[in-house]
C-alpha cells in the first residue's frame, strides 16, 4: 500500500467520531464503550476512504442498461488492475521478503510499540511508547514506593501538561484539513480520557491495539437488546392502555338505542330457523350480557352454541312416485354393478378391504328385503314394467313413512334396522294385543334360547345326524309312512288349534319333528302363512338371541325341504312354496346359509364317490340333491368369479356329469337336466363348462347307431357305457317335453325310457341346451374348436335318424347358429397376444418453480446434500484460489528473479563496457603512439 | 395224490367204524403208541387219514404233530423215491427194504397231505401254519440237511395251481420264510420251471383239446398265472447292493448242492449274481404268458420300482414293454414309466417315442388312475431342450385342445405343463404371443382367402407331430379357461402371461404339485376356503318357485303327473311352442 495510507482513517474516523463524542458527552452512560467504538469505526473507515480515494484508472466499469436476475455483473465490481497491483504490493510484503530473507539466517524484528499497526500515525506511536515507558516506571515505583497524592497529581497533571501540549499544537496551523479533523478529535479524545477515571486507563493499551475482544462486542450486543426490549414492553402498555379505552367507551357507545336495535335485528335473522319467541325476549337482556364487562364470555357462548347447533336442514319433500321408482332403479343398478364387479373376480381379490364390502353385503341383504319383507302378498312380475310400476305405487302409499325415514338415516345400517324393526314391532304389537287373551305364547322364546344355545354348539353334528335320519327316512318308506301316519294321530288328538286357526305366535321349531307336527296336512298357503308368521315372531331385528333361533329353524326348514324332495309322491306344490321363504331367510342369516349349504354340499360328495366305487350302483343325483342343488342355485349367485357356495356346486354338477356313468335311461335323462342346470347356472357370466358341453355330446352320439364306436375315439369311452339310448328307430310326429318330476320318481327300468316319445323329448331338451351353450360361449376364442365337432355330429343324425320334424327344424337352428359364429371366429380371430406390453409412457417431469428463486441458492429438499455440495463447491473455489495463488506467487517470484537477473546483467555489460572502453582506449592509444614504444617506433 | 391216501384209508375206516368217530384222547394214544414203538407202525396211515382240510381241528393238529414227530427222526433213513419205487415194484425180498419202501409211500402221502393243508382255502388256520411249518421242516431236513427242492417244487406247484386265493398262505409264507435267500432262490427256479410248463402246456391243449376245454383251460391258467404273480410279488426285493449275509434256511445253505447249488465259501456277491439270474429268469417267464388285464396293469404299474432295479440285464424287459407301450390307450400311459427308465438308464433307444406319447394325449388319460405318474413323465420326457421345436409346438397345440373337455384338475395340470413347455422353448412362445402382421400383408391374405385368417391351422387328428400345423397355430383354447367355471383354472391362465423366455425371472413348475389333482382336491379347495362373505342372489322379487320353464326349455315341471299325461294331445303343441321362444311363430307354423 502506499505510504500515504495511514494518514487517512483517522481522518474518516474522526468525522465519525465527532459525534458520537458529543452525544456520549451528553448521555455519559458509554463512556467506557467510547474507545472500542472509535477504534471500531475507525477501521471501517479506513477501507471506505481506501475505495474512495482508489485509483480512478484501476477501475472498470460499465453502463448496464437493464437488470438482468441472476447475471454476474461483470466490470462494477471487478478491479482486475486494482486486485492485481494490490496483490502485487501483498507479495512485495510477504513473499519477497521472505524471498529475500530466504538465504540469510539473521532475521531484524521490529517489535517497537506500534510499528506493527500501520494505521497508527507517528504522533500516536510516540504516545503510546511514552505511555508504556510511564506504566513501567509506575509499576516499578509501585513496587518500592508508597503511593503519594502528589505523583499521582502530578502524573495527572503531567498528562494534561501534555494535552495542553497537544492544544497548542491544535493551534498550529496544518496545511490539510483531514489533518485538522484528525486532530481536532484527537483533541476531544483527550478530554474524554480525561473525564474518565484513571481505572479505565488499563482497558487503553487492549484498545489502542485496535482489538476488540470479543466479550467487549457481546455485551454492547446485550446491552442494545435490552434496551430495545424495554422500548418494546412500554410500547405494549401503551396499546393496552388504549384498547382498554376503546373497550369503555364502545361499551357506553352500545348502550345507546341506536346501535342496540341494530344488533338486535341480527340476532333475529341468526336465529331465525330454531329460535323460539323467548329469544326475542330476553334478546335485549343478552344484548346487555353480551357488553357487560362481568360476563364477557355470553356473546361467545351463543355463537358456539349457533355453530353446534344442527343446520337446519330443507324439511323432506314427499317424493314423487317416479323418484321413488328413479331411487329403487339406482340401487338395482348398483348392485348389478356389484354383481359383476364380483363376477368378474375383481373385488376378490382383495379380501382383506372387506369391511366395508361386506357391509355393502348386509346393505344388499338387507335391501332386498324391503321389497318382500313385509308384504309377501304383492308380487309383480319382471317382464312387464308398466306392472311393476303400478306396484311401485302401492308400494308407496304402503310404506311412505318407512321410506322416509330409510333416506333419512340412509348410510346407516343400524339406524336403517330400526326402521324395519319398528315395523315389525308394530306389528308383533298389534298380534300381540289381538291374541293375548287367549294364548300367551311370548313367555315361549326364553324358554327357546337356551335351547337353540345348546342346538347351536353342536349345530355341525346335529347336522349330520339329520342327514343320517333323512337317509333312514328315504330309504325306508315304509317307516317313514308309519311315523306320518302317528303325525296324523298327533294332527287329531290336537285338531282345534290346527284345523281351524293358525296360531298368530308360533315359535321356530327346533326340529325337524316339530316343523312337521306343525305344517303336516296344511295347504301350501297355509305352510306359507306359518313360516311367516314364525319369521315375524322371532325376527332376527328383534333380539339378538332371535339370529340362533331364526338359524335353527333355517336348518330345520332346508331339512324339511330335502325330506319332502324323497317321499314318494313328491309334493312338488309345498317344495315350491318353500323356496321364496327360504330365499328370504338366506338373505337374513347368510353366513349360516352358507355353512349349511356347503356341508350339505360335502356330504353329497361323499357319497358320490362312495356310490362310484360300487360297480352297477346309479351314482346319478337323486331329485332331493337336484332339488337342493336347484335351491341353492338360486339363493346364491352363481355368476360370481368365486363363492363359497356356488363355485363348488358348479363342481359337483360337473362332476356328475363328468364320472357318472350312464347305465340307464334315467340316467339320460337326470344327466341331461343336469346340463339345463348348469346352463342356467352359468348363463350369466358365461362361464365355460367343458364336462356339460362333453356331456351333451356323448348323449348325442347316443342318438346314433351302433356305428358310432369309431365316432369319438377322445371322448372319455371308459367312463361312459355307451348305448343307443337315445336313438329314435321310428318315425315319431310329437315331440313332448320330459316330465322331470315323472321321470326322477319312475323306476330306471321302465319301459318309458326305451320309448321313442322320452327319446325325443330328451333330444328336444339337448338341443335346447347345446342352443343356450352355443349362445353363451359365442365369444370364446376356441368356439369352433368347441362346436364344430358337435355340429357336425347332430348333421349326421339328422342324416341317420328318422328325427320328428320339431327336432329337425331345432337341429338345423344350432347348425346354422354354430356355423355362423365359427364362421365369424374364423375371420375375425387373431393369434394369441398375452404377452403385449402395454406402451411405456414417457416419465413426465414437471418443472418445479420456486416463488423468488435465487440464483445460486440450492433449493434441494436434502439438506445434507445441499451442505455436502455446498462444501465441495467451497473446496473447489479454495482449492482454485490456491493454485491461482500460487501460480501468481511463482510469476511474481520469476519477475523477481528476472530483475535481478537483468540487473546483475545491466551490472555485467556496464561493467564489460567499462572494461572495454578503457581497453580501447588504451588500443587506441598505443596504435596512435602515445605510448612509449610507439611513440620511438613512429619516431 | 389222493389216490395213495384212499389206498391206506379202509384200514383206518374199519378202526372208525369200530368206534365211530375217534376222539381227541384216542387220536393222542394213536399217536404215542407209533411213537413208542414199531409196532403200531400201522397207526401212521389211520393218522394219515385224518389229515385233510375237512377233518375236525383239534385231531388233524394231533395227529400232525404226532406224525411229523414220528417221521422227523426216520428221514434219513428212508430211501429216494426212485429206490422205493424199485423196491415195490421188484420183490419184498428184504423186510427193510419193503418197510424202507412203505415208510416212502407214508411219508410221500404225508408231504402231499401237508401240502393240501396248506394250500387248501378250508383249512383252518392254526392247521395251515403248523402245517407249513412241518413242511419246511422237511425242505430243511430233506436230503442230509440240503434244501429238498423237489418236494419244495411239488408245494409250489400245488401253490400255483390252487383254484382258489392264496393270500393267507402267501402271507404266511411271505413273513416267515421269504426272507430266506435260499428259498427265494428255490421258488424262483421251480417258479421258472412251472410258468415254462404252464406255457407248454397251454399250447399243448391249446393243439389236442381246442375245440372242448378252451374255456376251462383258459380260466386255470388265468388263476395260476395271477398266483404265480402273487408269489412274485410277495418275495421281498431283494437288496442286491448290499454286501450282506444272507440267511439260509437249511442248515447246509446252498453250498453243498452240487452243481446247482453255490460253491462253498461263496462270497455274498456270488450269491448275489445267482439270485439275480435265477430272478431275471423266473420274471421273464412269468411276462412271457399273457396276463390277464388287470395282472397286465398291476405289473405295469410297479414294473419300474420292483422288477427293473432287481434285474441281471434290464434291457431285457425291452420287448416286453414296446409290446406293452405300443398296445395304445391305459397300457400305453402304464408303460411309459419303464420305457423311460430303459430309455433314461439303460440307453434303450426308442424310436418314434415321442409320436408314440403325441398319440398317447386324450382325454381319458386326466381320468385315468395312474395319470400322476403319466403326467410327471410327460413333463419330464419333454424336459430336453433339444426337443425340436415343431414338436414341443405340437405337444402344447395338442394339450391346449385337450382342455376343452377335461375336468377342471386336467386343465390346472395342461396349463403348467404348456407353461413349462414354453419356458423351455422360448422359439415357440408365439403360441401365446404373435405380432398380427401388418396392413401390407393382411390385404393380400385377404385378397386370397378372406375366410381362413383364424381357422385354426392345427389339426388334432394327425398323428404325426410334425405335420400338425401348430408351428402356424396359437393356443385360443388356453384364452377360453380364462372364462373356466373353476375360479382355480381361470387365475392360472395369468401365469402364463409372464414373459417366459426371460428365464432369469421365472422358474418352472413343478409337475408333482399339480399331477394328483382331481375333482376331490379341487373340490376341497374351494370348500376348505373361509367364508369371509356371502353375497346373495338378488331378485326383483323373489322367485316363488324352484324352476321356471322358461329357463329350462324343454322340460316340464308338471305337479299332477296324471294330468300332464292326460292332456297330452292339445297341451303337448303348445307347450313346445312355449318352450321354444325362439322363433315360436315359426315354429308352429311348421308343425301345422
Amino acid at each position: 500500500m502506499a505510504k500515504t495510507k495511514p494518514m487517512p482513517p483517522p481522518a474518516a474516523g474522526a468525522a465519525a467520531d465527532k459525534k458520537q463524542n458529543k452525544k456520549n458527552g451528553k448521555g455519559g452512560k458509554k463512556g467506557k464503550n467510547g474507545p472500542t467504538a472509535v477504534a471500531m469505526k475507525a477501521r471501517g473507515a479506513a477501507a471506505a476512504a481506501a475505495a474512495e480515494r482508489s485509483n480512478p484508472f484501476e477501475a472498470i466499469w460499465s453502463r448496464r442498461k437493464f437488470d438482468v436476475l441472476g447475471k454476474k455483473r461483470k466490470g462494477e465490481e471487478r478491479r482486475t488492475s486494482r486486485s492485481r497491483s494490490e496483490a502485487i504490493h501483498k507479495r512485495e510484503n510477504t513473499l519477497l521478503k521472505e524471498f529475500q530473507q530466504s538465504a540469510k539466517s539473521s532475521v531484524f524484528h521490529d517489535r517497537r510499540i506500534g510499528e506493527r499497526d500501520e494505521t497508527l500515525p507517528e504522533f500516536d506511536k510516540a504516545i503510546l511508547r511514552q505511555q508504556r515507558e510511564h506504566m513501567a516506571k509506575l509499576k516499578r515505583v509501585s513496587k518500592y514506593n508508597l503511593s503519594d497524592e502528589e505523583e499521582d497529581e502530578d502524573d495527572a497533571h503531567h498528562l494534561h501538561a501534555l494535552s495542553g501540549n497537544d492544544d497548542f499544537d491544535e493551534e498550529v496551523p496544518l496545511g490539510d484539513d483531514s489533518d485538522e479533523e484528525g486532530k481536532m478529535t484527537l483533541s476531544k479524545n483527550r478530554l474524554s480520557l480525561n473525564s474518565t477515571d484513571l481505572t479505565s486507563e488499563s482497558d487503553l493499551p487492549g484498545e489502542a491495539r485496535g482489538h476488540k475482544s470479543k466479550k467487549e462486542v457481546m455485551s454492547e450486543i446485550i446491552l442494545k437488546s435490552k434496551f430495545y426490549k424495554a422500548q418494546k414492553a412500554k410500547e405494549k402498555e401503551d396499546d393496552e392502555h388504549l384498547v382498554n379505552k376503546l373497550d369503555s367507551d364502545f361499551a357506553l357507545l352500545a348502550q345507546t338505542p341506536a346501535l342496540l336495535s341494530l344488533t338486535e335485528s341480527a340476532k333475529v335473522n341468526a336465529h331465525k330457523n330454531n329460535s323460539s319467541t323467548i329469544h326475542n325476549d330476553s334478546s335485549g337482556l343478552n344484548g346487555k350480557q353480551i357488553f357487560s364487562k362481568e360476563k364477557p364470555d355470553a356473546y361467545d357462548k351463543l355463537v358456539k352454541e349457533m355453530v353446534m347447533d344442527q343446520r337446519a336442514r330443507p324439511s323432506d319433500r314427499t317424493k314423487t312416485p317416479e323418484e321413488l321408482a328413479q331411487e329403487e332403479k339406482e340401487r338395482l343398478e348398483k348392485l348389478e354393478k356389484e354383481r359383476h364387479k364380483r363376477m368378474l373376480g375383481i373385488a376378490e381379490s382383495s379380501d382383506e378391504e372387506d369391511d366395508d364390502d361386506d357391509d355393502d353385503c348386509h346393505m344388499k341383504a338387507d335391501n332386498s328385503k324391503p321389497i318382500s319383507g313385509d308384504d309377501l302378498g304383492d308380487s309383480f312380475s319382471v317382464d312387464e314394467p308398466t306392472k311393476r310400476k303400478k306396484g311401485w305405487v302401492d308400494e308407496i302409499y304402503e310404506k311412505e313413512g318407512k321410506e322416509i325415514g330409510e333416506d333419512v338415516a340412509s348410510g346407516d345400517g343400524g339406524s336403517d334396522d330400526c326402521g324395519d324393526d319398528e315395523d315389525e314391532e308394530d306389528e308383533e304389537d298389534a298380534s300381540d294385543e289381538e291374541d293375548s287373551s287367549d294364548n300367551d305364547l311370548c313367555n315361549m322364546p326364553a324358554r327357546d334360547w337356551e335351547q337353540s344355545d345348546d342346538d347351536e354348539v353342536v349345530l355341525e353334528d346335529d347336522m349330520d345326524n339329520v342327514k343320517e335320519k333323512e337317509q333312514v327316512m328315504a330309504d325306508k318308506v315304509v317307516k317313514k309312512d308309519a311315523e306320518n301316519s302317528k303325525r296324523e294321530s298327533n294332527a287329531k288328538q290336537k285338531p282345534q288349534v290346527r284345523d281351524d286357526e293358525l296360531p298368530f305366535v308360533i315359535d321356530a321349531p327346533n326340529n325337524l319333528q316339530d316343523l312337521c307336527s306343525l305344517v303336516d296336512g296344511r295347504s301350501a298357503t297355509d305352510i306359507l302363512e306359518i313360516i311367516r308368521r314364525i319369521r315375524t315372531c322371532n325376527s332376527i331385528r328383534l333380539t339378538a338371541e332371535n339370529r340362533k333361533k331364526m338359524q335353527v329353524f333355517y336348518g330345520v326348514l332346508l331339512q324339511y325341504f330335502a325330506v319332502l324332495a324323497t317321499q314318494s309322491p313328491v309334493k312338488f306344490k309345498i317344495i315350491d312354496t318353500l323356496v321364496k321363504p327360504l330365499i328370504e331367510m338366506s338373505g337374513e342369516t347368510p353366513y349360516f346359509a352358507a355353512i349349511c349349504a356347503r356341508q350339505r354340499l360335502i356330504h353329497t360328495r361323499t357319497r358320490l364317490c362312495e356310490d362310484i366305487k360300487i360297480p352297477g350302483k346309479g351314482s346319478w343325483p337323486s331329485l332331493k340333491t337336484l332339488l337342493l342343488l336347484r335351491l341353492w342355485s338360486l339363493i346364491f349367485p352363481c355368476s360370481d368369479f368365486r363363492h363359497v357356495v356356488a363355485t363348488p356346486m358348479l363342481l359337483l354338477m360337473c362332476e356328475y356329469l363328468m364320472r357318472c356313468p350312464i347305465q340307464s335311461g334315467r340316467d339320460v335323462a337326470i344327466g341331461s337336466f343336469l346340463c339345463s342346470m348348469v346352463l342356467a347356472a352359468t348363463k350369466e357370466s358365461k362361464k365355460f363348462c367343458p364336462e356339460a358341453i362333453g356331456f351333451i355330446r356323448t348323449l348325442l352320439v347316443t342318438s346314433l347307431d351302433r356305428e358310432f364306436g369309431n365316432q369319438i375315439n377322445d371322448q372319455f369311452l371308459e367312463l361312459k357305457t355307451l348305448k343307443p339310448w337315445l336313438h329314435i328307430d321310428e318315425q315319431v310326429h310329437e315331440v313332448n317335453c320330459v316330465n322331470v318330476l315323472e321321470v326322477m320318481s319312475m323306476d330306471p327300468d321302465a319301459s318309458y325310457f326305451s320309448s321313442n316319445n322320452f327319446k325325443a323329448g330328451v333330444l328336444l331338451s339337448l338341443a335346447e341346451c347345446l342352443r343356450g351353450f352355443v349362445i353363451i360361449h359365442e365369444e370364446l376364442c376356441s368356439f369352433p374348436e368347441i362346436f364344430l365337432p358337435i355340429s357336425s355330429l347332430l348333421q349326421q343324425i339328422l342324416e341317420k335318424s328318422a328325427l320328428p320334424t320339431l327336432l329337425q327344424n331345432i337341429f338345423h337352428e344350432v347348425i346354422d347358429l354354430i356355423k355362423k359364429r365359427s364362421d365369424e371366429h374364423h375371420a375375425s380371430r387373431e393369434p394369441l397376444q398375452m404377452r403385449k406390453q402395454k406402451p411405456e409412457p414417457i416419465k413426465l417431469l414437471n418443472p418445479k418453480f420456486e416463488e423468488n428463486y435465487i440464483k445460486g441458492l440450492d433449493y434441494d429438499p436434502d439438506r445434507e446434500r445441499a451442505q455436502m455440495k455446498k462444501l465441495k463447491k467451497r473446496l473447489k473455489s479454495e482449492k482454485k484460489g490456491a493454485v491461482r495463488e500460487l501460480r501468481k506467487d511463482n510469476y511474481f517470484l520469476s519477475a523477481v528473479k528476472e530483475k535481478e537477473r537483468i540487473k546483475q546483467e545491466q551490472e555485467r555489460a556496464e561493467k564489460h563496457g567499462k572494461v572495454m572502453a578503457f581497453l580501447q582506449e588504451q588500443e587506441s592509444a598505443f596504435k596512435s603512439g602515445q605510448l612509449g614504444k610507439g611513440k620511438k617506433r613512429r619516431r | 395224490m389222493a389216490k395213495s391216501s384212499s389206498a391206506a384209508a379202509p384200514g383206518s375206516k374199519k378202526r372208525k367204524s369200530k368206534s365211530g368217530a375217534l376222539t381227541h384222547e384216542e387220536v393222542k394214544s394213536l399217536g404215542y403208541e407209533l411213537l413208542s414203538s414199531r409196532a403200531h407202525l400201522n397207526h401212521a396211515p389211520v393218522l394219515l387219514a385224518l389229515l385233510s382240510p375237512s377233518a375236525p381241528l383239534n385231531l388233524a393238529l394231533e395227529a400232525l404233530i404226532s406224525l411229523q414227530s414220528f417221521f422227523e427222526p426216520l428221514l434219513p433213513s428212508i430211501p429216494s423215491s426212485s429206490a422205493a419205487t424199485a423196491a415195490a415194484g421188484g420183490a419184498s425180498s428184504d423186510p427193510e427194504l419193503v418197510f424202507g419202501s412203505w415208510l416212502r409211500q407214508r411219508f410221500d402221502e404225508f408231504v402231499a397231505a401237508l401240502v393240501e393243508l396248506s394250500v387248501s382255502p378250508h383249512s383252518d388256520d392254526a392247521i395251515r401254519d403248523v402245517a407249513l411249518d412241518a413242511f419246511m421242516n422237511f425242505v430243511k431236513l430233506g436230503k442230509d440237511g440240503r434244501f429238498h427242492s423237489a418236494i419244495y417244487h411239488k408245494f409250489l406247484h400245488a401253490v400255483v395251481h390252487a383254484p382258489d386265493s392264496i393270500d393267507l398262505l402267501l402271507e404266511l409264507l411271505g413273513s416267515k420264510y421269504f426272507k430266506y435267500a435260499d428259498v427265494c432262490y428255490f421258488t424262483y427256479t421251480s417258479l421258472d420251471k412251472i410258468t415254462n410248463s404252464l406255457s407248454s402246456e397251454t399250447t399243448g391243449s391249446n393243439k389236442d383239446g381246442s375245440q372242448n376245454g378252451d374255456d376251462g383251460s383258459e380260466d386255470r391258467v388265468v388263476v395260476c398265472i395271477r398266483n404265480i404273480y402273487n408269489i412274485l410279488v410277495h418275495i421281498p426285493t431283494l437288496d442286491f447292493q448290499k454286501e450282506s449275509k444272507f440267511d439260509m434256511w437249511s442248515t447246509v445253505g446252498l453250498s453243498s448242492k452240487g452243481e446247482k447249488g453255490f460253491p462253498e465259501g461263496s462270497s455274498a456277491t456270488n450269491i448275489n449274481k445267482k439270485l439275480k439270474v435265477k430272478f431275471t429268469k423266473a420274471w421273464l417267464a412269468f411276462l412271457k404268458q399273457p396276463l390277464p388285464l388287470d395282472v397286465y396293469k398291476e405289473v405295469l404299474a410297479t414294473i419300474h420300482q420292483n422288477v427293473i432295479p432287481s434285474l441281471s440285464n434290464p434291457a431285457i424287459l425291452c420287448d416286453f414293454l414296446t409290446r406293452s407301450y405300443d398296445i395304445g390307450g391305459v397300457i400305453s400311459v402304464m408303460a411309459l414309466s419303464g420305457i423311460f427308465i430303459l430309455m433314461t438308464q439303460h440307453s434303450l433307444e426308442y424310436p418314434k417315442f415321442y409320436e408314440k406319447l403325441y398319440a398317447l394325449l386324450t382325454p381319458a388319460v386326466f381320468m385315468a388312475k395312474h395319470r400322476s405318474v403319466f403326467l410327471q413323465l410327460l413333463d419330464a420326457c419333454l424336459k430336453s431342450s433339444y426337443v425340436p421345436a415343431y414338436l414341443a409346438a405340437s405337444f402344447a397345440k395338442r394339450l391346449s385342445r385337450l382342455t376343452l373337455s377335461v375336468p377342471p384338475a386336467g386343465a390346472l395340470i395342461i396349463i403348467a405343463l404348456i407353461h413349462n413347455l414354453l419356458r423351455r422353448h422360448p422359439s415357440i412362445n408365439f403360441l401365446v404371443h404373435r405380432e398380427i402382421a401388418q396392413d401390407d400383408t393382411n390385404m393380400s391374405g385377404e385378397a386370397s382367402q378372406p375366410k381362413k385368417i383364424g381357422a385354426d391351422p392345427f389339426n388334432n387328428e394327425e398323428t404325426d407331430p410334425e405335420k400338425s400345423g401348430a408351428m402356424r397355430s396359437s393356443l385360443w383354447e388356453i384364452d377360453t379357461l380364462r372364462h373356466h367355471y373353476t375360479p382355480a383354472v381361470s387365475r392360472f391362465v395369468a401365469s402364463l402371461e409372464n414373459d417366459l423366455t426371460v428365464r432369469a425371472k421365472t422358474t418352472e413348475m413343478k409337475i408333482t404339485d399339480f399331477s394328483s389333482g382331481s375333482y376331490a382336491t379341487v373340490f376341497q379347495d374351494e370348500v376348505r376356503r373361509r367364508i369371509k362373505q356371502v353375497p346373495l342372489a338378488f331378485y326383483r322379487t323373489t322367485p316363488s318357485s324352484l324352476f321356471q320353464e322358461s329357463d329350462f326349455p324343454g322340460w316340464t315341471f308338471g305337479y299332477q303327473s296324471n294330468v300332464v299325461a292326460q292332456a297330452s294331445l292339445e297341451g303337448n303343441e303348445s307347450r313346445t311352442v312355449e318352450t321354444s321362444k325362439g322363433s315360436p311363430a315359426k315354429r308352429s307354423r311348421v308343425e301345422t
